[in-house]
């Protein structure tokens, strides 16, 4: 009883999905032009998203992994389409303002991302009292945004007109969603500073739907401890074949894993390869290469600047079966890379330390490692840092950005490492 | 019969006068995601184009002759996200093994606009309009379209905003969202084009 009522303060309070974790921002804005509104779709969504917690939490057994994220789509567009024709049936006017926002709750960022996230891990009980959380604190937001917004849009509350002053009609049509919204978020980094000062750990907030609602990597307490043991195995494992590579420094034909893991070797062309393999894979709901992600993600210590391209060297490093599909054997990935131009997303300055680096940053679909993958290595950091330089001191700083870390690949225990590379 | 200056009028109203993102909120996410650089937006808008324009082509098709000679109305929710889901999967690996040129260009993000709000959106506004297969197509570009002007003109203002001075707790997201809700207003002035 105690983790279903602690579930519910999760939901309403601390991790709350619209104030704190800024997920499901479409429906949020399209439909708090009123108070009403609000509360209808809000209510909607909580129906849906308990039910469809409780009904995958009870099926979690029983859905493959694999092809989880079809099946949570199809469950989910199953209630909503219920609940679509009831509204139609028995409240026209709410169904008449809300539009095609109701067919869209199924890819609302918050029930897919709490399906994944915890139903599909947890029981029945605390499943649907987490569902329940979500979709008061959504509620909430929801409501409270819409009596904002309709206050000093149409100085009205739920429809009730005050006449207190001039309504500012720009609240309540498209623009004045946007400007709500940034007050909204700029008091939560407010917070979130003045947390972060304070030595709290404030992470979560507006840690959601910056990417896509469909790779929503919800940082969840529970999915972070549920995997802490997997990692520790790992780090364990990759040591242990580390030291054995040590000892066989002949050997050529090594399984694609210890190769990647020891010597960080591996062509860019394999990781970014991987990189958008796993992208598509991750469609398909393959937990193994998540599970990776986010294991790589959450082990506490080591930090990386360029902390994308670390996970993305892991998730290789034990992925060959990703690679596989695509029918692409790893070996020939070798005699490809050197100079192929073909090769997509080959960044010849990538280099990786072959020490396993993992970033507190467990972002699945970073934007910004994708970003630098693709074009060249523009620091972003560096630019809020030093706003004013030049053009010729970025690249001086780049530059000196790279030799530091062909230096710093220079001290790396594997030699080995160095010879692979080119 | 669907005559071409009804599709002109859908070209114009589905891109600017009822933009995707800055009036109708579909497609936040990657909106406001993405847009951190000219380049990486244009790459989105370009996937975006392909996906919205491909897959409202196909559930129109199927909405037409699979759903409404079988009396299926009411599952064109489920539907349309399965198809839409399998048919991105499809091109992607087509255009792995077949157009690399364009699988490089675009393919790390065809898995971001998959479940976007904006690909489901149209679909279904295609439906609710009552429009045919062709002019739901042309909804879909028009739409898609719409949504690539806009990321573009935000990365654009992004980019310069990177180099401003801002208090702490503006930076970020609540001047992306002022930024945005200003292109709304402006973008409001379109409304007396049709």
């Amino acid at each position: 009883m105690n983790k279903s009522l602690e579930r519910l303060y999760n939901g309403i309070v601390k991790e709350n999905p619209t104030l704190v974790l800024m997920l499901g921002m479409c429906p949020t804005l399209a439909v708090t032009t009123s108070a009403f509104n609000g509360l209808g779709m809000g209510l909607t969504t909580l129906v849906v998203l308990t039910l469809s917690n409780m009904i995958i939490s009870m099926l979690r057994k029983v859905i493959p992994n694999k092809i989880r994220i079809p099946a949570f789509i199809v469950i989910i567009a199953s209630f909503v389409t219920i609940m679509q024709l009831i509204l139609q049936a028995y409240m026209p006017d709410l169904y008449k303002a809300l539009g095609i926002y109701i067919p869209l709750i199924v890819v609302n960022c918050i029930i897919l991302g709490r399906a994944e996230a915890y139903a599909y891990k947890n029981p029945v009980l605390p499943s649907i009292f987490d569902g329940l959380g979500m979709g008061i604190g959504f509620t909430i937001a929801l409501t409270l945004i819409g009596l904002l917004r309709e206050f000093l849009g149409a100085c009205s509350v739920f429809g009730y007109e005050l006449g207190w002053f001039a309504p500012v009609g720009i609240f309540r049509m498209a623009p004045g969603a946007f400007f709500v919204l940034a007050l909204l978020t700029a008091i939560q980094n407010k917070v979130k500073i003045a947390g972060e000062k304070r030595g709290r750990d404030m992470s979560h907030i507006q840690s959601g739907c910056a990417k896509d609602c469909m790779s929503c990597n919800m940082i969840c307490k529970e999915r972070k401890e549920s995997f802490k043991d997997e990692t520790e195995k790992d780090i364990k494992a990759a040591a242990v074949v580390t030291e054995e590579k040590k000892k066989e420094p002949d050997i050529i034909e090594t399984p694609i894993e210890s190769e990647n893991i020891e010597t960080g070797e591996e062509p860019e062309s394999i990781e970014t390869n991987e990189k958008t393999e796993t992208i598509g894979a991750f469609e398909n709901g393959e937990a193994t290469e998540t599970d990776n992600e986010v294991a790589e993600a959450d082990i506490s210590g080591i930090e990386d600047e360029k902390a994308t391209e670390e996970p993305v060297a892991n998730e290789a490093a034990e992925e060959p079966v990703a690679n596989e599909e695509t029918g692409e054997p790893p070996v020939k990935e070798t005699p490809q890379k050197a100079g192929d131009e073909e090769v997509e997303f080959e960044d010849p300055d990538f280099e990786s330390d072959g020490k396993i680096m993992i970033s507190d940053d467990d972002d699945f679909l970073d934007m910004e490692g994708l970003e630098k993958m693709m074009e060249d290595d523009v620091d972003l950091d560096e630019k809020e840092t030093k706003p004013s330089e030049t053009e010729k001191s970025k690249k001086k700083n780049r530059k000196k950005k790279r030799k530091d870390k062909k230096d710093s690949s220079h001290n790396n225990t594997n030699p080995e490492g160095k010879e692979g590379e080119l | 019969m669907i005559q071409i200056k009804d599709l002109l009028i859908i070209l114009i109203s589905s891109s600017l006068v009822s933009n995707v993102v800055l009036s109708q909120f579909l497609g936040l996410c990657p909106f406001l995601g993405v847009s951190k650089k000219i380049e990486t937006s244009a790459g989105m808008g370009g996937a975006v184009i392909f996906v919205i324009t491909l897959s409202s082509a196909v559930a129109g098709l199927i909405y037409e002759h699979l759903l409404v000679p079988f009396g299926m109305e009411y599952m064109q929710t489920i539907v349309f996200i399965l198809v839409i889901a399998a048919l991105v999967q499809f091109v992607e690996m087509f255009l792995k093994k077949f157009v690399r040129g364009l699988y490089k260009a675009l393919g790390v993000y065809l898995p971001l606009i998959t479940t976007n709000c904006a690909v489901l959106g149209v679909a279904l506004t295609n439906v609710q309009k009552q429009y045919g297969v062709l002019a739901g197509t042309v909804n879909g570009f028009a739409t898609a379209v719409g949504f690539t002007i806009a990321i573009i003109i935000l990365a654009g203002i992004r980019e310069k905003i990177e180099y401003n001075d801002l208090l702490p707790s503006v930076k970020g997201m609540p001047i992306v969202l002022l930024t945005a809700g200003l292109m709304a207003i402006a973008f409001c002035g379109f409304s007396g084009l049709l």
